[in-house]
């Protein structure tokens, strides 16, 4: 890691241990089916790792629930993210990391959109780009250093 | 003696040959049939010879002979002889490695005189260029000098100062994990030990040189050496001595500075090592650079652990700086000047306190307070104002819990110093006292007002909680009216607060302090916890009264207030016992209410040390009296009425059971006695008003519990008199005149008896009198008895219109086999072997039409079941003084274990069913260790029963995997790919109407997520593709808890990957 973290210093939110999901009498039915929502995605991806602290992206509230948006009828899933300085260059690490846990974790007949949060990057444009171009994910994968950098961010979310 | 050592010779080095013929010389002479010096002269030739190779295996001989050869056999005037031989031969290089052997040896075996070992040492050094060896010779070496410096401490002594840089030199250079690690430990001790002082710094450089240590063992390592051992060694070594302190300081600071990752913490955890070693003379002019690298690994760092070291090694250079002799030239002390420096560093950082910068820096300055009594001082003194101000000053609850965090860590900091309220004040020193009791009103003030109901930002009132928490525990902090309020405050919580977080830190703080304190929760909590309890359940909230019920189960347990508890239960229930126009909540309450009274005399009691007990383990026995008559009484009375009393109910009535039970086996054979006789009268004689004169029986009813023609108000009290007798300890005498008619009766009610409780306890009674009979002959005579014939007969029955009796029997007969086996009694593996049997449904007797009764090896698969598992209640197991032997499962398990293999392949499908749950009855019982040795065998009959469509059948198995993985995985390992198919045909099975239920499913995905964990790479890889490509319909599973199931255990597969 350099010697300078980017923003070394940031806020710290409180979060519960537990996914917040209230149980229904339902969960417990075999014939009834469960749609895929927007808490079940959180859920997925609130124990990620931050790249730069030992926090996961809850705690930085980088993720939130109500900026994950699921159309299980038109098999779309949109995942907001909002990083916690304007112009952190994590920003597609982070996104990628989100990237590869929804890839691993979802069935493929999802389209996955990954973006930043409207105004929360400097450069908000080439960043969704980046993030929504198949080749340039599938090439990233291929570098085996950038690939152990995400399998550790993911790690932590792997043991929830 | 000769041809000994002349097959030594020939046979090549380690070879048996070699050992066996070391061995038959060592025998001659132990024998005293030859003499050390024999065995020398016999060596002439070869000692003498002119090839170098011959001479070097002729001093192998006698190097191998002196390490077998036990030492009494090795006289000392042969020592000395042999002691300069070896000397002289440390010039001939090729018998070096030879000579260095048998010098270890006889050093090991203390046989040499001090003046020699000097001469040992001193010709090492001079003649053996150590260095130039092989790792094997060189480890002797070591070794050799690390016994000189333990055994022969004179001698090395007289040898002054120059041992220290001769054994430097031939240590240098030095790369071998094993030999370094010896080496480290040697260097202690001659830093311990020896006048090293000329040669401080030549000795640092030669450790230092290794610091930080990256070993890595490699992947076939075979001598387990971890680097972490090498750390610590060479740790052992820095921190040895101040004399190191003027080099290593600037070094570790360099080091400080430009490592990271577990470099930086190695540095880190050896300064904690070297800070008290070294003193604050050492530290004092690297104060700054200190906190300002330790700062910057904090506040940097990813990783936890090397947070944890920082924090340790701020605590240790504080501690450090506390022992520092003030100087006149400066007017602050070091510890000042170095504290003053963190407090000015850090506060600031308060002015965030949300920030990650303030919760750390509140670690830091914690970390500082707890090292010493002037340290919490100075840090209290100067942080607690300007915090408090902030509290004040910021009222958004966010940030007023994170500020309030850091309040309670600088409270832990000073149970550090000033110890905890249980410690009792003889072990304290009163002179100290904490400075936090200057700003005690005030955070007392904060934490309740954070605590209030007002406060709706959850994390707050925990956080208050917690801080209330602390305040108790502190030593000095709270007094009187304090104390009740902080208690009434937590009292509050765990009643009304709606988040059960906050309930659970209020319960555990309560604990806690009732651990320490009983006397105010008794006072306190206690009554306002039983108000909550109502008079029947009606429409109060069940939730509400198990989480009451919960909070005084867990208080019950602390200290003395165990009896206190109870009591108050059992006040509660009797009021709630003699409902009789009961609801379901009603029964549900009254369940609740016995479980708990259950769970308070099951529970461990804890005390802490020096806490003053309300009452003890003792007064249980009062209890027994206060527990067992009452309920007696009580149930008896309600069934002479015929009232349908909550008491009586059947659900009630076993929990009861279970309390008996739990008292009884709590009393001596002395107590239990009379207990057992009147019993006894009262339910087999029907003496009821002889020992019960309280029962209520104005009707004049007869009292016979145990007879089938009983009306069922009476029978289903059979479990209380199950409870009774078979919790007797084996010295106490069951009050009949003929014990063997007595168990036949049992018996025989038992197989007629059409109510299943009643089978059960009268079952249970005479399995547990069997099994308590005086000794083996004693038993078998009774097994020979005409009702353990019939029992045997019934199980064998032929006629169809017996199927129910021969059921009955199968059950009765398999606790009575459980009675024996457990004793492993010959006579319970016949009996066993005739329910094993009819596993078969071939072996069953069929009737005319030839019909099989698929009812029978049902039985005697959940006949198994009875055998193997211990009952929850305790009965026949050694908590209720079962005559348990040792193993006895694992003789049991290669008993049955042949039944199955050889019945189930030849059974029809819908028996095979009986054979699988039979052997999921065996799995969940036998130790996973003793498994896997049969595990072949039975493989067939796993993989089987996760094919056929039985949920129950497939989840037990599954559940035998999982433990399989857990503890045996190695036995699976061959069987994995088997395996795998299973269990993904079950996890991604099909989406159409037959796919396995989704507790199954659920079950197969958390076996697929833990095999990455359980194998290595190279067993998974081949399957990783198939398995993530088959997992990915199960991510698309209709149920939600499957899915999440699903993804984790396809991310798991995901992250693994080979050694990169």
């Amino acid at each position: 890691m350099s010697d300078t973290l980017l923003n070394a210093n940031p806020v710290v939110y409180d979060v519960g241990l537990v996914s917040n999901r209230a149980r229904r009498p339902e969960d417990e039915d075999e014939n009834v089916a469960d749609p895929f929502d927007a808490e079940e995605i959180f859920d997925l991806i609130r124990h990620i790792n931050d790249p730069e602290h030992p926090l996961t992206l809850e705690q930085l509230n980088v993720t939130q629930p109500q900026l994950v948006s699921v159309d299980n009828d038109r098999n779309h899933v949109l995942v907001q993210f909002t990083p916690t300085i304007p112009h952190c260059s994590m920003a597609t690490l982070i996104g990628l990391c989100i990237r590869v846990r929804l890839l691993r974790s979802l069935p493929d007949r999802f389209k996955v959109d990954i973006k930043v949060s409207d105004g929360s990057h400097q450069s908000e444009h080439a960043v969704n780009k980046q993030l929504n171009d198949k080749e340039r994910v599938a090439a990233a994968l291929e570098n085996s250093h950038l690939l152990e950098v995400v399998n550790q961010c993911l790690a932590t979310a792997v043991e929830r | 003696m000769l041809v000994a050592i002349d097959a030594f010779l020939r046979a090549p080095e380690g070879s048996p040959e070699a050992a066996a013929a070391v061995s038959s010389i060592v025998a001659a002479l132990s024998k005293g049939n030859s003499s050390f010096l024999s065995v020398v002269e016999q060596l002439g030739p070869q000692l003498t010879h002119t090839d170098p190779f011959v001479r070097a295996k002729g001093v192998g001989v006698l190097s191998s002979v002196l390490l077998e050869c036990p030492p009494q056999h090795i006289a000392q005037n042969a020592v000395n002889v042999l002691v300069r031989f070896y000397v002289d031969r440390l010039e001939d290089q090729p018998s070096v490695g030879e000579v260095l052997k048998g010098l270890n040896a006889l050093l090991k075996r203390e046989l040499v005189s001090s003046q020699d070992a000097e001469l040992v040492a001193s010709s090492i050094f001079k003649h053996v260029a150590v260095r130039t060896y092989q790792q094997t010779t060189r480890y002797v070496a070591f070794e050799i000098f690390d016994l000189l410096l333990r055994k022969q401490l004179s001698a090395i002594r007289r040898m002054g100062p120059s041992f220290v840089s001769d054994y430097m030199q031939m240590m240098e250079g030095e790369k071998d994990p094993r030999n370094l690690l010896l080496a480290f430990r040697t260097l202690k001790l001659i830093i311990a030990t020896l006048d090293y002082a000329k040669h401080a710094e030549d000795l640092f450089g030669i450790v230092f040189c290794y610091f930080p240590i990256t070993f890595r063992p490699p992947p076939d390592d075979v001598y387990g050496i971890t680097a972490d051992d090498l750390k610590v060694a060479l740790r052992e070594c820095i921190s040895a001595t101040p004399l190191f302190a003027p080099y290593s300081m600037p070094l570790l600071i360099e080091k400080l500075a430009r490592v990271s990752g577990s470099a930086k913490r190695d540095a880190l955890e050896t300064l904690t090592a070297c800070a008290p070693v070294y003193g604050a003379d050492a530290l004092l002019p690297h104060s700054e650079h200190l906190w300002n690298y330790i700062k910057e690994e904090i506040f940097k760092t990813a990783d936890d652990h090397n947070i944890a070291a920082a924090v340790a090694a701020i605590t240790a250079v504080t501690l450090a700086f506390s022992t520092a002799t003030v100087s006149s030239s400066s007017t602050k002390s070091p510890l000042e000047t170095f504290l003053d420096l963190a407090v000015k560093d850090s506060i600031h950082n308060f002015k965030d306190p949300e920030l990650k910068y303030g919760k750390l820096s509140g670690k830091m300055l914690v970390a500082a307070a707890s090292a010493c009594d002037p340290a919490c001082h100075h840090v209290v003194n100067a942080v607690m104002p300007p915090l408090l101000e902030q509290c004040r000053l910021r009222n958004l609850p966010t940030r007023q819990k994170h500020l309030l965090e850091v309040l309670v860590e600088f409270l832990k900091a000073g149970q550090e110093v000033y110890g905890l309220t249980s410690v009792s004040a003889m072990d304290m020193d009163d002179d100290f006292l904490n400075p936090i009791l200057s700003y005690k009103d005030r955070l007392f003030e904060l934490f309740m007002a954070a605590t209030a109901a007002s406060s709706q930002f959850m994390p707050l009132r925990r956080t208050g909680i917690r801080g209330l928490a602390a305040l108790l525990m502190s030593r000095q902090l709270l007094a009187g009216m304090e104390v009740d309020m902080a208690i009434g405050q937590l009292n509050n919580a765990i009643v009304t607060d709606p988040d059960s977080e906050v309930r659970q830190e209020a319960l555990r703080a309560l604990v806690a302090y009732a651990t320490a304190k009983p006397d105010g929760v008794l006072k306190l909590t206690f009554p306002a916890m039983f108000s909550e309890l109502p008079e029947r359940a009606g429409t109060s909230d069940l939730a509400h009264i198990s989480n009451i019920l919960d909070a005084i189960l867990a208080l019950s347990g602390a200290g003395g207030l165990h009896g206190h508890g109870l009591q108050g239960l059992i006040q509660r229930l009797d009021r709630v016992g003699v409902l009789t126009d009961f609801v379901e909540l009603d029964l549900q309450y009254a369940e609740a209410l016995s479980t708990t009274i259950l769970g308070i005399l099951e529970a461990p009691i804890s005390t802490a040390p020096g806490a003053v007990l309300v009452d003890n383990k003792n007064t249980i026995s009062g209890l027994a009296e206060g527990i067992i008559h009452p309920v007696l009484v009580k149930t008896i009375s309600a069934a002479l009425a015929q009232q349908e009393q909550l008491l009586n109910h059947p659900r009630v009535l076993c929990v009861w059971a279970r309390i008996l039970g739990s008292v009884m086996r709590s009393l001596q054979a002395t107590h239990q006695q009379p207990l057992l006789d009147g019993v006894v009268a009262v339910f087999v004689n029907g003496e009821v008003s002889a020992h019960l004169p309280d029962v209520a029986n104005s009707a004049g009813v007869a009292f016979a519990p145990l007879e089938a023609g009983s009306p069922p108000s009476q029978t289903r009290l059979s479990v209380l008199f199950a409870a009774i007798v078979c919790n007797c300890r084996p010295d106490v005498a069951f009050p009949a005149p003929d014990l063997g008619s007595f168990v036949d009766a049992l018996i025989l009610r038992a197989v007629h008896s059409a109510d299943p409780t009643m089978a059960e306890s009268l079952a249970k009674c005479a399995a547990s009198m069997i099994n308590k009979m005086r000794n083996d002959a004693e038993i078998t005579t009774y097994v020979q008895r005409e009702t353990v014939a019939a029992l045997h007969a019934g199980m064998s029955a032929g006629r169809r219109e017996a199927a129910a009796h021969r059921l009955q029997c199968i059950y009765v007969a398999s606790w009575i086999a459980r009675a024996l086996v457990v004793r492993s009694h010959p006579a319970g593996y016949d009996l066993s072997s005739e329910i094993l049997r009819l596993l078969n449904a071939a072996e069953t007797p069929q009737d005319a039409q030839g019909t099989v009764d698929f009812a029978c090896p049902q039985a005697a698969a959940d006949a198994v079941g009875i055998i193997v598992h211990s009952p929850d209640d305790g009965v026949l197991t050694r908590k209720s003084f079962a005559i348990v032997r040792l193993l006895y499962l694992q003789r049991f398990f290669s008993h049955a274990v042949p039944f199955l293999v050889q019945g189930f392949p030849t059974a029809s499908l819908p028996t095979r069913r009986a054979y699988l749950l039979a052997l999921s009855h065996l799995l969940k019982d036998v130790p996973k260790t003793v498994l896997s040795g049969s595990l072949p065998q039975l493989f067939p009959l796993l993989l089987f029963s996760l094919s056929i469509p039985d949920p129950g059948l497939k989840l037990a198995t599954l559940e035998t995997l999982q433990a399989l993985l857990a503890d045996c995985a190695p036995a699976i390992a061959s069987r994995v790919s088997s395996v795998l198919e299973a269990l993904l045909d079950m996890a991604a099975g099909p989406a159409t109407g037959d796919r396995d239920p989704m507790a199954v499913r659920i079950a197969a995905l958390k076996v697929l997520g833990d095999l990455p964990k359980k194998f290595e790479y190279a067993q998974l890889f081949p399957h990783k593709l198939t398995v993530l490509a088959r997992l990915n319909r199960a991510l698309d599973d209709p149920k939600r808890a499957v899915r999440k199931e699903a993804a984790s255990a396809r991310n798991r597969w995901f992250l693994l990957l080979g050694r990169a």
